[in-house]
């Protein structure tokens, strides 16, 4: 895992127009890496750790899901990546971002990034767009933000953005304010707007929660698309498995700031190891389904006091006396499927054939 | 007023799913708590609290009569022996007609609140409650009297009343129902409509009956919070009055009037010309500081 | 959006009408001898009657409010026996003035107020923000006739730096004219910028909270740019305010400009009020009361242009 990606051409391209397009041919390595990233924010009850050393890698054209309930640390480690964390937050690790390790670079090189080699498309298009400005107004703005196009022609490249979101009569839509549309339509122009510097890192917060079930089908169907066609890498946080299995190539399971499970789609739908993801599959039996049943009961722990142990102890049907006193490693359990869990593992080593457990 | 947030900007909501400890504890008792751990409320309620003793002591503090000087010892500066707050144009003892002047003073910002929260309740609560053409009436009514620069329809109002504590307390009530109708109007549309309404609708009960027990106890919190942010500013508006000889007539003493009256002596005898109108501005932020630290505890949104 | 404004408009229409027939009710109906200050101390019975028919106040009451309205409408108030003037002429000299020192004291209180408000709410929390919350419940409370007097105490009787009240024009030259200004502006406007303050910083501070500014700094922007973007959605509660605030300055005028001795309306109410000339009280008042509510149909209007909805009339 060398780090080839570090190449100069990256820190010449940060020009304040920065029109650096998509991701360069010659880029090898993987796209993101996040390495030991801790975000801790204050509150009333002392420090938060909303993101609990978290690394992983991901590689162009390649969408990771990112799996856990609300209040597990997916939003935030987002926002993290994104530098829209509050004020008064701690941060560490690196996000090694076509290497470039953002968490190090000053606010204002930060802001060239946001929107031009990284975008974000947040959970609920309703709230998401300003809604004071016309779609034209909010577009337009963004693409001379990062790029030096004039207005005329700045206006057609936010119809044809529209188009490639398959906005039906964009000309009509561009002048139109966010009220005037429907749900569906604003994500598509929310997306439209993280689409505007070809991003080689799109961010997805949840895109498709807030919609009609036949609205989520078409918006992931978009997003699928833009995977294949612009190359881009896509982190898709959801708490929804049935949406994860539709859209990501690999999954993330995260509890508590901490990722407890991680592997490729198959090795988590199929093989779960960890019983968090285990009663997550169980809690979605049908695809699609917008309420799901309370397969683990209980309620995630409170991240500014957290137990020395397994933070899934409490809730956890297979605790034992060692979960509550010492943390699980997150073990490697296979070529690409890694669990944080002292059962999980164990079972898997008994399951092996004596030989190779003396290897 | 100063609201507190450590975490700044709307990320960290989003990032705060941790649930927090429900305590076991009356709305009542909560506020209670809050406002013992203000200091500004607590500082102010004491600011007030001396205030309403001395001018309700006066005589006992005081030697001299408020409304008789000595034309021997006019116009003293602040600190002279035997006036500490110096002499006023007649040769009257600053401080006892300042301990005097509270009086009129916190009458005439204190009643006109009190007055109009009584009646704008009932208005409010009654179209709130009844809806139909009798809301359509009250609240029409309210409107007209938005239309008007509140401190100018209290001087018309005044001014064809007359001179006179009681016309200026009247004045000032008249300017005040209207807000607090509008409140307590929309405290009662948005109650009405609660299970426990129309459970006791639907026991019969007659409307009075509902209004006075249930509705009344459920909408007290907003104006009570909204009334006591009034009194700052009416005790300013009572002042105004009767710095313009709208108010109580001398030689009773003001403080708005004994400002007015010490306006031609600025020249000669600077800041005792200046005090009656500390007192005011005193106990108008008293009072403004007192409404915030009360908002604050009973936790109602403006 | 014409139609929306239309019926605004509309909407005022009776809104005029009750507050001229408010203002009507007081000065004509309550107790005092109309009458009493225009006749001879010697006047019998049959000279109060000629009076009275003179005056038209034999007629009934509806009748009598829809001729003194339509008077108004034709700015004609009467006669003022006690400045032996045309009140519509003592009036609009009065307005004038009136009209110059409210509309210098509203700008500068909307502006400052604006400013410090938009300060407070960018920098939340921060020493700016505590000073603006404390600055804005002092202006909140001060009455805005003590810090007159203060302001007169201070540049007038000691410093010998500014008239103490009177009237310039600006052919006096810019320095003669705004030294005359400058007390009054600044007294008149404390509660101005006091409400400004307070109301855009609520207002600034909660649009920061909306998630949309979430997308705006995910889109790369300036925070100056963010700020723009929150400022235009924080702008309808500050002009709300704004346009209630013109209240403050017509109502605060009568004190403001009888300190300083500023011959506008404010004046010619408070002497009016010491010489019981209700007819010019009565005038003064209606001309105060409608221009306030045509500020707050204009504050509307404007609004309607910050509001996308209502510009599309839904």
């Amino acid at each position: 895992m060398a780090l080839t990606a570090a190449r100069p051409a990256a820190e010449t391209a940060m020009a304040p127009a920065d029109g650096l397009g998509p991701a360069g041919a010659g880029e090898s390595g993987p796209l993101l890496q996040v390495r030991d990233l801790v975000t801790e924010f204050k509150t009333r009850d002392g420090w938060l750790t909303a993101v609990n050393h978290v690394s992983y890698e991901l590689h162009r054209g390649r969408v990771l899901g990112i799996l856990g309930e609300s209040g597990s640390g997916k939003s935030a480690m987002l926002r993290t990546i994104l530098g829209l964390q509050p004020k008064s937050t701690r941060i560490s690790g690196e996000v090694i971002l076509r290497g470039r390790d953002l968490i190090a670079m000053t606010p204002r090189e930060r802001e060239d990034v946001r929107g031009s080699w990284v975008s974000m498309v947040f959970q609920d298009p309703m709230t998401a767009l300003d809604p004071v400005f016309t779609v034209e107004q909010q577009l337009v703005e963004t693409i001379r933000r990062h790029s030096t196009l004039s207005k005329a022609a700045a206006a057609e490249r936010a119809l044809e953005l529209l188009e490639m979101v398959q906005i039906p009569s964009p000309e009509r839509r561009l002048k139109a304010y966010p009220f005037e549309l429907s749900g569906g339509m604003r994500q598509r122009v929310v997306i439209a707007m993280a689409l505007v510097s070809n991003p080689s890192l799109l961010l997805a917060d949840e895109p498709t929660t807030a919609l009609d079930v036949t609205v989520q089908a078409r918006v992931l169907e978009l997003f699928r698309d833009l995977k294949t066609k612009m190359g881009m890498g896509i982190i898709f946080v959801t708490h929804d498995l049935a949406v994860a299995a539709d859209i990501a190539d690999d999954i993330a399971v995260m509890y508590a700031g901490r990722i407890v499970e991680y592997g490729r789609l198959e090795d988590i739908v199929r093989n779960p190891q960890h019983p968090y993801t285990k009663g997550l599959l169980e809690a979605n039996i049908r695809p699609g389904q917008t309420e799901r049943p309370e397969a683990i009961p209980g309620a995630p722990p409170n991240l500014a006091k957290l137990p020395p142990g397994c933070a899934f102890a409490p809730r956890c049907s297979k605790v034992e006396a060692t979960c509550w006193e010492s943390l699980p490693t997150l073990d490697s359990i296979g070529l690409s499927h890694g669990v944080r869990c002292f059962v999980a593992t164990r079972e898997i080593q008994n399951a092996m054939p004596v030989a190779a457990k003396g290897a | 007023m100063a609201i507190a947030e450590p975490l700044a900007g709307n990320a960290a909501a989003a990032w705060l799913a941790s649930d927090s400890p429900t305590r076991p504890e009356s709305y009542m008792q909560a506020a209670r708590r809050r406002f013992m751990h203000s200091r500004v409320g607590l500082v102010a309620l004491a600011v007030l609290l001396l205030l309403v003793v001395v001018s309700v002591a006066a005589p006992l503090l005081t030697p001299y009569d408020p409304s008789i000087g000595q034309p021997a010892a006019r116009l003293r500066p602040i600190g002279s022996p035997g006036h500490i707050f110096g002499t006023d144009e007649q040769g009257r003892d600053m401080l006892t007609r300042i301990l005097y002047g509270g009086r009129m003073s916190l009458i005439a910002g204190l009643a006109p609140v009190l007055v109009a929260t009584v009646i704008g309740t009932i208005l409010g609560s009654l179209s709130g409650f009844v809806g139909k053409w009798v809301a359509m009436l009250i609240m029409r009514t309210m409107d007209m009297f938005y239309a008007f620069p509140a401190v100018l329809l209290a001087i018309a109002i005044s001014a064809s009343l007359g001179p006179g504590l009681i016309n200026q307390i009247i004045a000032l009530s008249i300017i005040y129902i209207a807000p607090i109708a509008r409140v307590a109007e929309a405290a009662t549309r948005r109650i009405v409509v609660a299970e426990f309404i129309e459970a006791a609708k639907l026991t019969g009960a007659p409307t009075w009956k509902i209004l006075f027990t249930q509705v009344l106890a459920n909408i007290f919190s907003p104006i009570f919070v909204y009334s006591s942010g009034l009194v700052g500013l009416a005790i300013v508006t009572a002042a105004s009055l009767s710095f313009l000889g709208l108010g109580v007539r001398p030689p009773t003493p003001e403080w708005g009037f004994m400002l007015n009256a010490l306006r031609g002596t600025i020249y000669v005898n600077p800041w005792v010309a200046a005090l009656p109108g500390f007192f005011i501005f005193a106990t108008s932020i008293s009072f403004n500081m007192l409404a915030d630290s009360i908002r604050d505890s009973l936790d109602v949104k403006e | 959006m014409m139609p929306l404004v239309l019926r605004r408009l509309g909407m005022a229409l009776p809104t005029l009408l009750g507050v001229t027939l408010v203002i009507w009710l007081l000065l004509s109906l309550l107790p005092g001898d109309p009458l009493a200050f225009l006749l001879p101390a010697d006047a019998t019975a049959v000279d109060r009657a000629k009076l009275a028919t003179e005056l038209g106040l034999d007629r009934p009451l509806p009748v009598r409010y829809v001729y003194w309205l339509f008077d108004v409408i034709r700015g004609e108030f009467g006669f003022s026996p006690f400045r032996h003037r045309d009140i519509s002429e003592l009036i609009q000299n009065a307005w004038k003035n009136t009209a110059l020192l409210a509309s210098f004291s509203a700008v500068f209180g909307l502006v400052t107020g604006i400013t410090l408000g938009t300060l407070a709410g960018v920098y939340r929390g921060s020493a700016v923000d505590r000073f603006v919350t404390g600055f804005a419940i002092v202006g909140l409370s001060v009455p805005s006739f003590w810090v007159a007097i203060l302001l007169l105490i201070v540049f007038s009787a000691q410093l010998r730096l500014l008239p103490a009240g009177g009237l310039s024009n600006w052919a006096e030259g810019p320095g003669h004219f705004f030294s005359h200004l400058a007390m009054p502006v600044l007294s008149g406007s404390m509660v101005s910028i006091a409400i400004t303050a307070r109301v855009t910083r609520a207002s600034i501070a909660e649009t920061f909270r909306a998630e949309f500014v979430d997308t705006l700094r995910a889109k790369g922007l300036r925070e100056y740019q963010v700020l723009m973007h929150v400022a235009k959605n924080a702008v309808s509660p500050v002009l709300t305010t704004a346009g209630l605030q013109m209240g403050f300055l017509l109502g605060g005028s009568v004190l403001i400009e009888t300190i300083f001795s500023w011959p506008g309306l404010g004046q010619l109410v408070f002497n009016a009020i010491a010489a019981r000339d209700l007819r010019v009280v009565q005038a003064t008042t209606v001309l105060i009361a409608v221009t306030f509510v045509l500020l707050n149909l204009f504050v509307d209007v404007l609004q309607m242009t910050f509001d996308p909805r209502q510009k599309r009339g839904v």
